[in-house]
């Protein structure tokens, strides 16, 4: 089964500020993507923009496929601004997932990090614990399934519109312990600090890291980070690491 | 229909190969098609040490192409011909090792011991900066580019010697002549034109290293025209390449002169491009009745 296919756009909607959900219609079936892997959008035509652009399986079903898109820039405006019945060019799903440790799973996501492990926090439902933190109320994108389907979940925004007032690192104390496995996904500030809170107290931690990328698929060598073991590559090694093997600058 | 095409000692199935850096070791491409219908497969370029690479970001993209320094990041020559040579020559294809160094006798140490290897072709990468001579290229300065070509050419003695121009020159024909006078099999053009892009929100260069090559469609005219001009100023066959993106691009390169193409950036953007690229020119062909791919190459009406 190829990994590159063309797909339908079914649905698309803002789901916050400057942030829309775009669902696709995958022509065959959705090729069981695991949380943390991503797929690669050919967003342009015509070779502009030329490169597809990576964003994270954020839900996905037997013919569907879900995505949580932020404009930041050309391409981004571009996918958001489809009309259902547009096709798109996928390539995915690409890279190394989650992995299932026999600890207690503790995700914490950071703004546009619940793209990435939403689908963690259904996988393990009532089995795992969130800390959810984002600037404002309007940032914390589909906060009332994840207290559904969550066993427990704190919330931080910077405003203190929502939950208590801080970030995330406010919570780590109250909620991760050396029978914890924690997963993260946000802003890159957030995954250093998590990583170090818990490479210190002897944590497993894993992180999930982003890159500028072109290929997707390993052969450009574009999209490394740095690891204890030299550069990476966030598309195939990636994009979830063990925190404890990322060297941050 | 004929699509065989003859470069140096190496004879292509059609006249379509991988560009060098954009096709990893060939593995990341072997899920998508059958790597066997290539006419050569070019190899990430081969250093006699393992190369780290520069620190990210390593690319970032400009309009309709992308700037990338990579850093020649490379598993080294002994790890490439123990762990990724054998797979590669399950394919019936020709196998082109693009090969970098940073002195003269690197270059030589490299190339006698590719010589005696299984492989096809050496596509010398001179756009590497010369340590011994303050870090000027060997690409951009003709006399050093003699030198060097003069020593290698001695220690390839059983492959076919392609050397890969810079287009960071004043007029590409002195160094395909430079390349022809020294005995050079084929000359390969071109490679990535220095580029930059900063960030104005940040201010920071979109590029870790600061300056990296351009690629992809926004260097095709740019490229076509020096396989012209190189063309004209010589005998040698051209393995021409910048920005092909599809069969009608990889045409323009032959009408211009070269006997074959390599794709480079459009791998990224589709991993079937150079399978699509080779059914093209068979389509093209049968369309317009060419029977033998040979008798387009420059085949431009002026
Ligand atoms: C593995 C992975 C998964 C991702 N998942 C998602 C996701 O689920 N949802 C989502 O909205 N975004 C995701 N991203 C980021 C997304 O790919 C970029 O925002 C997008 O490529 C920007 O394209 P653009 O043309 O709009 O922006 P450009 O015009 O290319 O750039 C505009 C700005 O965005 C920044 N940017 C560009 N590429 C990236 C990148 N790869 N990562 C971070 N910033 C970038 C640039 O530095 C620049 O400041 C993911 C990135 C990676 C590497
Ligand atoms: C990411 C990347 C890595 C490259 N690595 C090499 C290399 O190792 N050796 C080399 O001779 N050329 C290298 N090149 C240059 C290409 O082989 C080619 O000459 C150039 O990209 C122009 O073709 P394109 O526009 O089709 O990509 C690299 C290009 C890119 C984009
Ligand atoms: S994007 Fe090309 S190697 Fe990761």
């Amino acid at each position: 089964m190829s990994k590159l296919f063309t797909a339908e756009i079914i649905e698309n909607r803002p789901a916050a500020k400057d942030i829309h959900l775009i669902k696709l219609h995958l022509p065959r079936h959705a090729m069981n993507p695991e949380p943390g892997q991503f797929y690669m959008l050919q967003v342009g035509l015509h070779n502009d923009p030329l490169l597809k652009r990576p964003f994270c399986m954020f839900d996905s079903g037997a013919h569907e496929l879900a995505i949580l898109v932020k404009r930041v820039g050309r391409g981004t405006a571009i996918l958001t601004g489809k009309l259902p019945g547009s096709f798109v060019d996928v390539l995915g799903p690409l890279g190394t997932p989650y992995p299932r440790v026999e600890k207690e799973p503790l995700i914490i996501s950071g703004g546009m990090g619940m793209a990435s492990v939403y689908s963690l926090i259904k996988k393990y439902g009532k089995g795992c614990r969130v800390i959810y933190g984002a600037g404002s109320r309007e940032g914390l994108i589909s906060l009332d399934n994840i207290r559904e389907m969550a066993g427990e979940v704190a919330v931080t925004t910077d405003d203190g519109s929502e939950g208590t007032r801080g970030n995330v690192m406010d919570k780590i104390g109250e909620y991760a312990n050396k029978g914890s496995v924690v997963y993260a996904c946000g802003p890159e500030i957030m995954l250093m600090k998590v990583s170090r809170y818990c490479v210190e107290h002897e944590i497993e931690c894993y992180v999930s890291l982003e890159q500028n990328m072109a290929c997707g698929i390993g052969s450009c060598v574009g999209c490394v980070v740095k690891t204890l073991e030299g550069y990476k590559r966030v598309c195939k090694e990636g994009p979830v690491f063990r925190a404890d093997e990322i060297v941050w600058d | 229909m004929r699509t065989e095409v003859v470069i140096g000692k190496m004879k292509m199935k059609n006249p379509v190969m991988t560009a060098s850096g954009t096709f990893g070791y060939g593995n990341e491409y072997a899920e998508f098609f059958d790597l066997s219908k290539l006419g050569a497969i070019n190899v990430k370029g081969i250093s006699l040490e393992p190369m780290e690479g520069n620190p990210s970001p390593r690319i970032c993209e400009t309009p309709c192409g992308m700037i990338n320094s990579i850093g020649l990041q490379n598993v080294g020559l002994e790890a490439f011909i123990r762990e990724k040579l054998s797979y590669l020559r399950k394919f019936r294809t020709n196998i082109v090792v693009n090969v970098l160094g940073n002195t003269v006798e690197e270059y030589i140490r490299i190339c006698e011991r590719l010589d005696e290897e299984e492989i096809d072709a050496i596509e010398l990468n001179v756009s590497c900066p010369n340590v011994k001579k303050g870090g000027i290229s060997f690409g951009v300065d003709e006399y050093q580019l003699a030198g060097l070509l003069k020593d290698v050419r001695r220690s390839v003695k059983n492959k076919t010697l392609i050397v890969k121009l810079s287009p960071n020159v004043t007029d590409i024909r002195v160094f395909a002549k430079v390349a022809e006078e020294e005995g050079s099999d084929a000359i390969s053009l071109i490679n990535t034109i220095t580029a930059m892009s900063i960030d104005i929100n940040t201010r920071r260069p979109k590029i870790a290293n600061l300056i990296g090559g351009l690629s992809g469609p926004a260097i095709k005219p740019i490229a076509v025209r020096m396989v012209w001009e190189a063309f004209n100023a010589v005998k040698i066959p051209i393995i021409g390449m910048g920005g092909i993106m599809n069969h009608e691009d990889a045409l323009e390169f032959i009408l211009a002169g070269a006997s074959a193409v390599a794709i480079g950036t459009a791998n990224f953007v589709d991993p079937e491009s150079t399978m699509k690229v080779v059914e093209g020119i068979g389509s093209y062909m049968a369309d317009n009745d060419i029977m033998d791919v040979n008798t387009i190459i420059g085949g431009l009406e002026k």
